[in-house]
């Protein structure tokens, strides 16, 4: 089926944006094993500190990069199924797909990477910024309009 | 609510079709995305968000761990189903070209399934927690058990779409009983075939990430692996093997779809899959093994338990340290590969105009499955269990007092130094009616 230009860009950006996040997320799980092996013996490389590293690794990857490839995959999903069984309907409603989720992941990477408070896995310890949660938070908002 | 509008508008356009199940899997996952940032909501609105702004000196750790892994459970399975949405529709499809899936209603069963028991499993993040009591543990430790299963239904449902397939297009091992597994395109380049060796990968190292979690999952053996390297061990095969590998199949094959850029380094891409699953095995292994010796998770230890001037120093699990550098290393060339597609195709220019195609697999068994066409009742019913499972933990973590009534250690003493203020106030009541 073709698809219309602006929700094209739109989903091409929701995946090519996660990929770029993961390079770095993929980046600090190889500091990971260098740390943990001993081939590194400082608590901390290039500015970012063991934990923040850790950190990083595991909400880009797991939290950033899926949830918004996730979104992609939904939009996409409906897009394509749902737009074939309304042929008939003519101009149907494209999924709304929000792009505000993009500004809430940039700052949540952006503050990890320049603020120093982050050194503990948020599941485990109360003390946290408050930013990265706004990725978590902004979803939730996110996902009813898809629906 | 039958389903979002858009779904309901399908259901009055064609009366008596089911939705399709791609959209059947991928609305249930939002649902159920949308049931579980509620208690994350809670902890970020009343616990991290009052703390970080200097308005509370303290918040309840114990009530912010249970809170949290009551989203941090049912988040995997957020991540995990659209992979299985895939496994169903494309992967049957693209291992032959013309591949069925075989039963339609088991597929929708096994979201059905995840909707309600994603949720009252939470607890087994938290089995050393203190001050929960262990049969409300016990209970979330066997729902777990159960949500082992709608992933087993997905791996006979895989498994026989796989056989249905193959053996169709190769009438030479029709009865054979194993053999057609060699049959499978796992590195092919022909057509859209290139995608299997993403599904296949995945699948393997998924396998060995159910068998690790179902350790995690068993009240007891978690005992001996928690907060050590295997759990990273599991979910690496887990969300880091068949979750990821899938994405990055599925994105490299839609960026090439939506752009009309035909997909570059085509070799490297179908091989990145297999240097990764190689890279995570190995990984997997060196975290799983080392993890039962004891090598604990989220610590630096190459600076202490992994330095010979240490007096941490702990030299039996130097080995695995360093096979995990071997396979971090191989790991990482398998998504430089992929990398290299990605960006190449990206980069391009376009040959053909931009399209949307998701080669979707027909069912062999269409079963009607009436019970599962209606979700309000099934997302009621989830809730309401969601609800159930937490409330007597989360009144353990409030209201019974471990945090508030706690007596009082350091590290001096294996006993307690003060006595909680529950029983200060007794001491002092019996005091007064002396």
């Amino acid at each position: 089926m073709k698809v219309d230009k602006t929700i094209r860009n739109i989903i091409v950006a929701e995946i090519v944006f996660p990929i770029v996040l993961l390079v770095f997320g993929i980046y600090h799980g190889l500091m990971q094993v260098l740390y943990r092996a001993g081939v590194i013996k400082d608590m901390s490389v290039g500015g970012i500190e063991y934990y923040q590293g850790l950190t990083l690794h595991g909400v880009i990857n797991a939290i950033v990069f899926t949830t918004i490839l996730i979104v992609a995959f939904g939009n996409i999903v409906f897009l394509y199924y749902l737009k074939k069984a309304f042929k008939a309907l003519g101009s149907m409603d494209q999924p709304c797909a929000y792009v505000w989720w993009h500004p809430y992941g940039c700052m949540g990477y952006v503050h990890q990477k320049g603020k120093r408070a982050i050194h503990l896995l948020p599941s485990s310890y109360g003390p946290l910024d408050l930013l990265p949660w706004c990725c978590a938070f902004g979803s939730w908002f996110y996902n009813p309009p898809l629906l | 609510m039958t389903g979002s509008p858009t779904t309901s508008l399908g259901r009055r356009e064609n009366p008596g079709q089911k939705v399709p199940l791609a959209v059947y899997g991928m609305l249930i996952n939002h649902i159920m995305w949308v049931i579980m940032v509620v208690p994350l909501v809670v902890e970020v609105l009343f616990q991290l968000l009052p703390l970080s702004l200097g308005l509370v000196q303290e918040i309840n750790p114990s009530l912010a761990r249970t809170l949290f892994w009551a989203f941090g459970h049912p988040v995997v399975y957020f991540w995990l189903l659209p992979a299985y949405v895939f496994l169903y529709t494309v992967l049957p499809k693209v291992v032959t070209g013309e591949g069925k899936l075989y039963s339609d209603g088991a597929a929708r069963l096994v979201f059905i399934l995840f909707l309600i028991l994603s949720f009252p499993v939470g607890l087994h993040h938290q089995f050393t927690e203190p001050g929960v009591t262990s049969s409300y543990k016990l209970i979330h430790a066997l729902f777990t058990f159960g949500v082992a299963v709608p992933s087993m239904l997905t791996a006979f449902t895989v498994a026989a779409s796989l056989e249905y397939s193959i053996k169709q297009k190769y009438p030479e091992v029709k009865d054979s009983l194993f053999y057609w597994w060699a049959k499978i395109p796992y590195i092919s380049l022909e057509g859209n075939k290139w995608l299997v060796s993403y599904f296949m990968a995945g699948l393997f190292l998924f396998f060995v990430g159910g068998i690790t979690g179902i350790v995690n999952a068993s009240y007891n053996m978690n005992q001996v692996v928690h907060n050590t390297s295997f759990v990273p061990g599991h979910f690496h095969t887990t969300v880091g093997g068949l979750v990821t590998l899938v994405f990055l199949g599925m994105s490299l094959y839609f960026l090439s779809q939506l752009t009309g850029k035909e997909i570059r380094f085509k070799g490297l891409a179908v091989l990145a899959p297999w240097l990764w699953w190689q890279g995570m095995l190995i990984f997997e292994y060196a975290m799983s093994v080392a993890g039962m010796h004891g090598f604990p998770r989220r610590t630096n230890t190459g600076i202490s338990y992994l330095n010979p001037e240490s007096p941490l120093y702990r030299p039996e699990w130097v080995g695995y340290a360093e096979l995990s550098v071997f396979a971090g290393v191989l790991i990482v060339v398998g998504f430089v590969f992929w990398a290299v597609s990605f960006f190449g195709t990206l980069l391009s220019p376009a040959v053909r105009e931009a399209e949307l195609e998701i080669p979707t697999a027909t069912p062999y068994h269409d079963e009607r499955m009436p019970a599962l066409q209606k979700l309000t009742p099934w997302v009621v019913f989830s809730s309401l269990l969601f609800l159930v499972s937490y409330i007597p933990p989360l009144y353990d973590v409030t209201k019974r007092g471990v945090f508030f009534d706690s007596p009082g250690y350091n590290d001096k003493s294996p006993v307690p130094i003060t006595k909680p203020q529950s029983a200060k106030e007794s001491e002092k009541q019996k005091a007064e009616a002396q």
